[in-house]
């Protein structure tokens, strides 16, 4: 199992270091010391997941891998989720822990701090493996069009599935031992991919805090200081490195691949790649949470970017068996249809809420809409109004749900304000109020109960929703509302 | 020059972009996702600004930008 691969790598490379971050550092031996002494702490302190709260401390990888060993799920939460949402991610979970790596404003349930977690490695306590491959290792939430956040368990077994996928990508499998770039946020479950390949692969992680990639200048700095060999990331993220032209060989010269997943890589982006960097591994990925981080790749070769669009994972070497259905019927290859999931990766399904995409045992049904050709999944887009925004997955009704509970505001209506290449570029509230109330007291009011990439970047108020002959909300109008505004 | 890059801006931006006095990073009206647009935008206009080469201070007005903008349009027609 991957967990005792990952004991055997802190024992072998000891002093090796495993993690960084800023000034920060945790060799292989003090996490196991550190996340067995936890583990022993979580073993007799109670049952039940445990919330990691924090951004990139070291103490949020320990928090992970001891409650892996203990037997208790863990559900990460970043600094970047307010508070209101911390709670309901608590009571949709019934965790009754929560490991405070920074300080954390949520009550009614016990906290270790930083403090108290220096007490807990110092008892320098041993704690066997947990051995049932079918507890849950991890809780993501996605968001909720009913306007609850909707938590993801995924199992060990799940985990297990998805870790042997990924580190068997040949481009992955033959990585020397070097350095994974971290740029996700621990709560994005494309962390998933960078902690567990570097650990089971005895690589060393390179985390990139939040501010540090605010500032390009400075994640420069960083992204040199790493002399990373593999760097996981959003297409986003990758958009935004490129738009330097120091983004090359000069800056990362041990950099041999490039793992994206999250959104749809554009072909211009995944061309300039290849072009600054030469030799490089650009490995395009796909997969929904309820499937463990990413279910397909494909390395992008230059053919390929002759195309209109890129192959976002290829069939036969996929984590589970990919098809595309109308319906109930499995669909030919090169026909458009919902991209179905089936195999160990998927979840069982959603804590609490409908489990229709659930579609029996170890089936998912993931709502996208994709083809299959030449043995390549494509993506084109969704079969709903969900939407993804900065790698994030939204559900445009869960924040029109929290405006609408907003005292003033009538009813709102969410939508994704596209950009070049359809990619989007922000989410715009276009409301009816009853009284006088700002935009930037809806965003304030917002910001207290979603994370920040939920909270539209624009609020229009408007005397009246445009309807169109059904009655409905007219969402092209909208739309020309919004750019008559942009206009001028 | 002036005009494209408010209208750019307008555009990447959202309505909010040309408001007076507003400090367009700390705002978050020019967030990572208007930045990149801003300057792929630029660059398909021939002007292809570094931003590690400048100070980031540039980018917190709707002025600086400008200025930026024709600094290295300038830099491009002068063929340095």
């Amino acid at each position: 199992m991957f967990i005792d691969s990952i004991k055997s790598n802190c024992l072998k490379l000891n002093g090796k270091t495993a993690y960084l971050c800023g000034q920060s550092r945790l060799t292989y031996g003090e996490l196991w010391q550190k996340a067995t002494s936890l583990a022993a702490f979580l073993k007799t302190g109670g049952s039940g997941p445990v919330v990691v709260y924090g951004h990139k401390s070291p103490d949020m990888l320990v928090s992970f891998l001891a409650c892996l060993i203990s037997g208790r799920a863990y559900v990460p939460c970043d600094v970047a989720v307010p508070a209101a949402r911390i709670e309901r991610m608590i009571a949709a979970t019934k965790a009754q822990l929560l490991l405070a790596t920074e300080p954390c404003e949520v009550k009614n349930l016990a906290v270790v701090g930083s403090g108290q977690l220096r007490q807990i490695y110092a008892a320098k306590k041993d704690c066997p493996i947990a051995k049932d491959g079918g507890r849950t290792a991890y809780v993501t939430f996605t968001s909720g069009s009913t306007g609850t956040p909707k938590g993801v368990p995924i199992s060990v077994d799940n985990l297990e599935n998805f870790i042997q996928w990924v580190t068997g990508i040949p481009a992955v499998a033959a990585l020397p031992a070097g350095v994974v770039f971290n740029q996700a946020a621990f709560s994005f479950d494309l962390s998933v991919a960078d902690i567990y390949i570097s650990l089971v692969l005895g690589h060393t992680l390179f985390a990139c805090a939040q501010h540090e990639q605010q500032d390009l200048a400075l994640l420069f700095q960083r992204l040199k200081l790493s002399g990373s060999t593999l760097l996981i990331c959003t297409p986003t993220f990758l958009q935004l490195c490129l738009t330097d032209a120091a983004f090359s060989r000069a800056l990362l010269p041990n950099l041999q691949v490039v793992f994206l997943c999250g959104e749809v890589l554009p072909v211009k982006t995944a061309k300039k790649l290849l072009g600054r960097f030469s030799g490089i591994k650009l490995l395009n990925a796909y997969g929904p949470t309820e499937a463990t981080c990413a279910v397909a790749a494909v390395q992008i070769t230059e053919a390929m970017l002759s195309r209109p669009a890129l192959p976002a994972g290829e069939i036969r070497h996929a984590a589970v068996r990919i098809s595309v259905v109308d319906g109930e019927a499995e669909l030919p290859a090169g026909a458009c249809g919902e991209i179905v999931l089936q195999g160990d990766s998927v979840s069982d399904g959603y804590l609490s809420g409908p489990s229709r995409p659930f579609a029996g045992h170890k089936t998912y049904r993931t709502g996208d809409i994709g083809k299959i050709e030449n043995g390549y999944l494509y993506c084109c887009g969704r079969i709903d109004e969900q939407i993804k925004y900065k790698g994030y997955r939204i559900e445009p009704m869960e924040i029109e749900a929290c405006i609408s509970e907003i005292n003033g505001i009538a009813c709102a209506v969410v939508l994704p304000i596209e950009g070049r290449d359809n990619k989007i570029l922000m989410l715009a509230a276009f409301a009816q109020k009853t009284r006088e109330i700002t935009a930037e007291e809806v965003k304030t009011q917002l910001a207290q109960k979603l994370p920040p990439y939920m909270v539209p970047k624009v609020i229009l108020f408007l005397d009246q929703m445009p309807m169109n002959a059904n009655g409905k909300c007219d969402k092209n109008a909208l739309k020309e509302i919004f750019s008559s505004g942009r206009n001028g | 020059m002036e005009e494209t890059v408010k209208e750019i801006l307008l555009r990447v931006c959202g309505p909010g972009a040309l408001a007076p006095g507003t400090d367009l990073i700390e705002t978050g009206v020019l967030d990572s996702l208007a930045f990149i647009e801003l300057l792929a935008e630029l660059e398909d206009r021939g002007v292809e600004i570094q931003p590690t080469q400048v100070d980031r201070n540039q980018f917190r007005t709707v002025n600086g930008i400008i200025a930026l903008a024709r600094q290295y349009q300038a830099s491009r027609d002068g063929g340095v």
